[in-house]
């Protein structure tokens, strides 16, 4: 399932998906394939994004009803 | 502390772990064939590369718990070590077999068939991680860090090579020949250049499947 929410918050944040790759120390398709729902995070990744974004992780990552 | 990419990471682990196998299994036979052929006594490396393989996997696994692997944290922390054991006993083979050829030159053709026994898996993991976008830069700063990093590294590598090849060219007649270091620089930079751009190649490719991985995923609904 693709995570719109975490694309809006990045771009909110006027960030690029290399932009916040490079924050995080992963690689620009790592981002992409998370936006995608193509891959699962660890919590520590999550929680890295989440930070980044000034997000929580309810708001980012709990699945919307 | 280096950051690493943990989406590649694991998918870099469980390569080199069914790999780990493969090398296992190349090296069982070698050892067999070597042993059916008379040439026990040259079995050194065969014997501690398949010690270190088998025994850094089973220690590690030991360590943290994982031999039954029942949920997916435990298979990943049991592909980790597997891949780790992978790692140690292709060096092991590598700079093994390197000092037996350059110790034992008599005896070369009894070591040489260790080549096999690492070059595949690593031409496999090669092919493999290029293929499935393991391989790349990872963004535009990435790169152009990288490439610097990357150019360093090649140039003593291709110090290295060419001492190695063109060293003992610099005694002729127990003199001191010139030509050697001529030779030193020629052997190095052929190698030098020839690995960057391979390098670099194999990169620009893995970075292509990569964003063609996610364009993939973008598209799927």
């Amino acid at each position: 399932m693709k995570n719109k929410r975490l694309k809006i918050a990045r771009i909110e944040k006027d960030l690029s998906q290399e932009q916040l790759a490079e924050q995080l120390g992963v690689t620009r398709q790592t981002i992409g394939l998370i936006e995608s729902g193509s891959y699962n995070p660890t919590l520590k990744l999550c929680v890295a994004i989440c930070k980044a974004l000034d997000k929580t992780l309810d708001e980012l990552f709990w699945p919307e009803e | 502390m280096k950051k690493t990419d943990e989406r590649i990471e694991k998918r870099s682990n469980a390569l080199a772990a069914k790999l780990l196998f493969v090398m296992l299994a190349l090296q069982v036979i070698v050892l067999i064939v070597k042993v059916c052929l008379g040439g026990a006594a040259y079995c050194l490396l065969d014997v501690v590369a398949l010690a270190v393989g088998l025994g850094v996997a089973a220690v590690l696994m030991t360590v943290k718990g994982v031999w039954r692997a029942g949920d997916e944290i435990l298979r990943e922390i049991r592909t980790a070590c597997l891949a780790k054991a992978f790692g140690y006993m292709l060096q092991t083979l590598v700079f093994g077999e390197f000092l037996l050829v350059m110790l034992d030159q008599e005896h070369i053709a009894w070591y040489a068939p260790s080549i096999i026994v690492w070059s595949i898996p690593a031409l496999a993991y090669t092919v493999l991680a290029v293929k499935r976008g393991l391989f790349q830069w990872g963004g535009k700063k990435a790169e152009t860090t990288g490439k610097a990093k990357l150019a360093r590294s090649t140039a003593l590598g291709a110090l290295f090579f060419g001492i190695v090849m063109g060293g003992p060219e610099c005694i002729k007649d127990g003199a001191f020949d010139p030509m050697g270091i001529v030779k030193i620089i020629g052997m190095g930079a052929m190698w030098g250049i020839l690995f960057y751009m391979m390098f670099t190649a194999m990169l620009k490719l893995g970075e292509r499947r990569a964003d063609k991985e996610v364009q993939e995923a973008e598209h799927e609904e």
